[in-house]
């Protein structure tokens, strides 16, 4: 497994300080920091809280698949820390955040962009939003691509 | 009879108290594309006032810890899988 490449899904609160010191490295000159919060208006409701659900062991895998990708495409000594929540999150929390280090700065914001994006369309994660009205509602996705190739699956579990 | 337990996640857990639900299935090498169908079969016997369960089911993917399955993989023996409807993190 790639030391600098640390990818979870947790229930725990996510600390900035935390994403930090996972990237930092004296041979990089630049990080980015993305982090994404529980917003209080979606399609036209007030949004009081958002329920994160995930199939976590493969989400972990997924979510290091997407770093190891980033770091084929902008450089194999990037840092890439990933965290995503799981559970019930009051608006303004952070739900992910994202931290990329690079040697210059133009590839950790490229790769920092790419890895939120593809979380969005690969991570099996899903949100339930709980409005003002006491309704809640599971969030439309992105349907999951296939992998190639067919084989018997029932010893993989 | 191969018994599939099912995990549920998202939108699905509607259709159970619990985490996951039992899908039996009469034979080996049964495509994953046709265990949708019975899972499908199952979750509209469970839920018949839930609509378009059948779109729902054929939009998701199944899923073990390590990949998402392929329509053409096959079932050769009781396992445990996911349903993973399309996804939304972030």
């Amino acid at each position: 497994m790639d030391s600098n490449v640390f990818c979870q899904v947790r229930s725990g609160e996510i600390s900035e300080a935390e994403i930090f010191q996972k990237v930092r490295s004296l041979e990089h000159g630049g990080m980015n920091f993305f982090f994404g919060a529980v917003r209080d208006f979606n399609g036209g409701k007030n949004v009081v809280a958002v329920s994160y659900d995930s199939f976590e062991p493969l989400a972990e895998k997924i979510l290091r698949e997407i770093s190891e990708e980033a770091k084929a495409k902008w450089g194999s000594s990037l840092r890439i820390c990933v965290i995503h929540r799981v559970g019930k999150l009051n608006c303004g929390d952070i739900s992910v955040g994202v931290g990329v280090s690079s040697r210059h700065r133009d590839e950790s914001y490229q790769a920092s962009r790419y890895v939120i994006e593809q979380l969005k369309h690969r991570a099996p994660i899903w949100k339930k939003e709980h409005y003002e009205n006491g309704e809640t509602e599971w969030l439309k996705g992105h349907a999951l691509c296939q992998r190639t190739g067919a084989h018997d699956v029932s010893h993989e579990h | 009879m191969i018994t599939v337990e099912l995990r549920l996640f998202g939108t699905f857990r509607k259709y159970s108290e619990g985490s996951s639900i039992s899908i039996e299935i009469p034979q080996k090498n049964t495509s994953v594309s046709a265990l949708k169908e019975s899972i499908a079969s199952e979750l509209v016997r469970r839920r018949p006032d839930l609509k378009d369960c059948n779109k729902l089911v054929f939009e998701s993917a199944l899923a073990n810890e390590k990949e998402v399955l392929r329509d053409n993989d096959e079932i050769q023996s009781s396992c445990t899988l996911a349903i993973l409807p399309p996804v939304c993190g972030g």
